[in-house]
């Protein structure tokens, strides 16, 4: 069994996929996916049915996605991501280290060890940046971390600002709100089908959690 | 050893079971259709909503889900050539251009069979190989049990491929969220910086919901993309019923590509994707016209579609015996389980035999009912799921995100924790470090460190202990080589490279 699945070949294609491969092209008449010119947020390029089929790790980390491109040429190093995630690692994990001290010794055990490890790997990923860095003098491809980094600040603060609303305005005012919005702001521009999507979801969550099961959720401004 | 097997029957065949079951199958196939969501972000926003029902209820929701995603994922694969899941990239490679001569439809319903008789293998492997190996688990003492959480760790981090330096860091860092909390054998509060609300340590709900769900959600959001859903309006389909014969013919893939995914399933760290590599390479070389692979040849999904789903109910094998997940989708379910209060392993079996049997049935329903509810009623219909938009869709997520979160214990500071696991999650996936080991150190750190404790008290203080027995000399090496096995192979590969080059 092992050597059928580790055979040569699999070993292949395994690495072919990895590398984009797909058995063959499909035709380039149809259209697998085109983007949206109406909105300007983010006009994402089309692609063409001639791209190679999405790799396993790529479909992996998300799959569906096919429009993460890796950004080209020469970033400074200061903002290379994989430098910062391996500082922050090491900084967070020394800060936290700091804290173990108090700690009877058998409940710092795994802690002190778990931290030193992290210590350890965080400075392996800022060597291994910097290497690299080195090797390309400064030019090498990093990973990109946004597609849109506007875009990701909008959702992001359109999710603290709903999580805020529910804290004080209670869940059904704010969510009644949150979808039509969101969905607005972020591309869906048909008002009927907000509007319906809105009652029918807002209207079901009410009957299942108010009448059928009894589950509270934070309670309405006008009703406190 | 098989007699609880058949006393879980009856209690599976309730309405309220199979009611769930088919809702979890209905709702898999939905979510798997969609690009950018999977069957763990599902489970996962699931879970929480499971609070008040029947365990063995909420646990067909998920196995049912798990099976409808997996065979879900090959909709968008077929008709749009992009995977639903990671597992249907082998999928489109021979259903979209299938789709693309009109036959996406015969396209579809061979890889609802496939998926079924797939999942339908998996099952059976699962009902006969749990017991018997969690038997022989029972048998472990403490020593052992933490050398059994140390490998599959590692077996995650190491077999999972990629980057192993930043495998390794997402591990201990879900080891080190386990140990936040009070410690219970010195009653000391670690990492709780004041909030009683961490305690009783971070509830496993959270950290799936923050690092499996809120991503996909804030991705939905964040690409403008509008799908060209042409393809789903000429399937072209005619009745399953009148199409399965005319698939007999692939029987010997059906076989072959069942046993791959079984086998890839038990693996800690593989899962569907590889599985379905590896089937299809072996499918299509043994064909006798590899030439037409890639250009619409069936048994190419046929092949794909069987071991992704064989992948699905061997991947609990360890997970419901040892407590190690292979995959993330099983360290979601033993997520359910432990919220449940059900604590995964040996034990399980012993204590519970009426619910883990249960699961298992319910796993073989899932896969059977996938042929009636996916391909005979609504293969068309749910072709249609792609036309949802998917802003709508990512800010209705959100709110159930909320939902599922806050219920856990009715207060807000676990949605702020969510949210901040989300954010972590974010950038770790951008930054391509692999999650599931996050999981699995969530759900092995407390259990390592309880065992590791326990022997040494039993040890007197004595180090020595945690190798004393053959069993744990045996785990240690398995480790070993799951450690070192890619730097031996990478050593024999480029020892093999070097004659070819010269």
């Amino acid at each position: 069994m092992t050597g059928l699945l580790l055979t040569p070949e699999n070993r292949i294609a395994i690495k072919l996929a990895s590398a984009g491969w797909a058995p063959s092209p499909c035709p380039q008449t149809g259209k697998a996916m085109k983007s949206k010119p109406t909105n300007t947020m983010t006009d994402q390029p089309r692609i063409p049915d001639t791209q190679p089929s999405p790799s396993i790790e790529d479909a992996t980390s998300n799959p569906g996605s096919q429009t993460m491109s890796t950004a080209p040429a020469k970033r400074s190093r200061r903002f290379d991501p994989d430098l910062i995630a391996g500082t922050v690692v090491t900084l967070g994990a020394g800060a936290l280290l700091l804290r173990t001290s108090a700690m009877p010794p058998m409940t710092a055990l795994l802690p002190v060890t778990m931290l030193l490890v992290l210590m350890v790997l965080g400075a392996l990923l800022i060597i291994r940046c910097l290497v690299r860095l080195k090797r390309d003098n400064g030019v090498h491809e990093p990973l990109q971390v946004f597609t849109n980094i506007r875009r990701f600040l909008g959702i992001a603060a359109a999710i603290v600002v709903y999580v805020a609303c529910v804290a004080n305005l209670g869940f059904y005012t704010s969510t009644a709100v949150m979808i039509p919005i969101v969905a607005w702001c972020f591309g869906y521009r048909n008002v009927r089908g907000l509007l319906l999507a809105d009652v029918i979801f807002t209207g079901s969550i009410a009957i299942i959690f108010v009448l059928l099961m009894g589950q509270e959720l934070p309670t309405e401004f006008f009703l406190r | 050893m098989y007699e609880n097997l058949i006393n879980a029957l009856p209690a599976v065949l309730s309405l309220g079971n199979l009611l769930a079951v088919v809702i979890g199958v209905i709702a898999g196939i939905c979510v798997g259709a969609l690009p950018g969501l999977s069957a763990t972000m599902a489970i996962s926003v699931l879970i929480p909503f499971t609070f008040g029902m029947d365990p063995l209820v909420a646990l067909g929701m998920m196995a049912g889900i798990y099976n409808g995603a997996m065979y879900g994922g090959s909709i968008p694969a077929v008709l749009l050539r992009i995977p639903g899941t990671p597992a249907a990239v082998a999928t489109s490679f021979d259903g979209y251009p299938m789709a693309q001569q009109g036959r996406g439809g015969y396209a579809l319903q061979v890889a609802v069979v496939s998926s079924s008789l797939g999942g339908i293998a998996s099952a059976l492997v699962l009902m006969l190989l749990a017991p018997p190996l969690a038997k022989v688990t029972l048998l472990f003492g403490p020593s052992e049990i933490f050398w059994v959480a140390v490998f599959g760790m590692s077996a995650i981090v190491f077999l999972l491929g990629g980057d192993v330096i930043k495998g390794l860091i997402s591990a201990a860092f879900g080891v080190f969220i386990s140990l936040i909390g009070i410690d219970t054998i010195t009653g000391y509060d670690r990492y709780t910086f004041g909030h009683l609300e961490l305690l009783d340590g971070i509830n496993i709900v959270v950290l799936l919901v923050g690092l499996y769900a809120l991503p996909p959600a804030v991705a939905l959001l964040e690409e403008v993309r509008d799908l060209d859903t042409a393809n789903t309006g000429r399937l072209n389909t005619t009745s399953i019923w009148q199409a399965i014969p005319g698939m007999l013919k692939y029987w010997k893939t059906w076989i072959r590509s069942s046993v791959i995914g079984v086998f890839v399933g038990i693996l800690p760290g593989a899962g569907g994707s590889m599985a379905a590599f590896l089937s299809y390479n072996e499918a299509r070389r043994a064909s006798k016209n590899p030439q037409d692979w890639g250009k619409g040849e069936p048994e190419g999904v046929a092949a794909s579609e069987t071991s992704n789903n064989a992948d699905t109910a061997a991947a609990l094998i360890p997970a419901l015996t040892l407590g190690i997940p292979g995959t993330a989708v099983a360290a979601v379910m033993l997520g359910g389980l432990l919220i449940h209060g059900l604590q995964p392993g040996p034990m399980l079996f012993r204590d519970n035999p009426d619910i883990v049997f249960g699961f298992m049935w319910q796993f073989l329903f899932a896969a059977i009912l996938l042929i009636a509810l996916g391909g005979a009623l609504a293969t068309n219909s749910f072709a249609q799921v792609l036309r949802l938009p998917r802003p709508l869709l990512g800010a209705i997520i959100l709110a159930l995100i909320f939902i599922g979160v806050y219920s856990i214990n009715g207060r807000m500071f676990d949605v702020y924790l969510m949210m901040g696991f989300g954010l972590i999650g974010y950038f770790m996936d951008k930054l391509k470090f692999p999650l599931p080991p996050v999981v699995l150190g969530l759900i092995l750190g407390g259990f390592a460190e309880q065992n590791l404790r326990l022997a040494l008290r039993i040890g007197g203080g004595d180090w020595s202990i945690l190798a004393s027995s053959v069993a744990s000399k045996i785990i240690i090496a398995m480790i070993l080589i799951v450690v070192f096995m890619p730097l031996i192979s990478r050593g024999i590969r480029r020892l093999k490279a070097r004659p070819d080059a010269g």
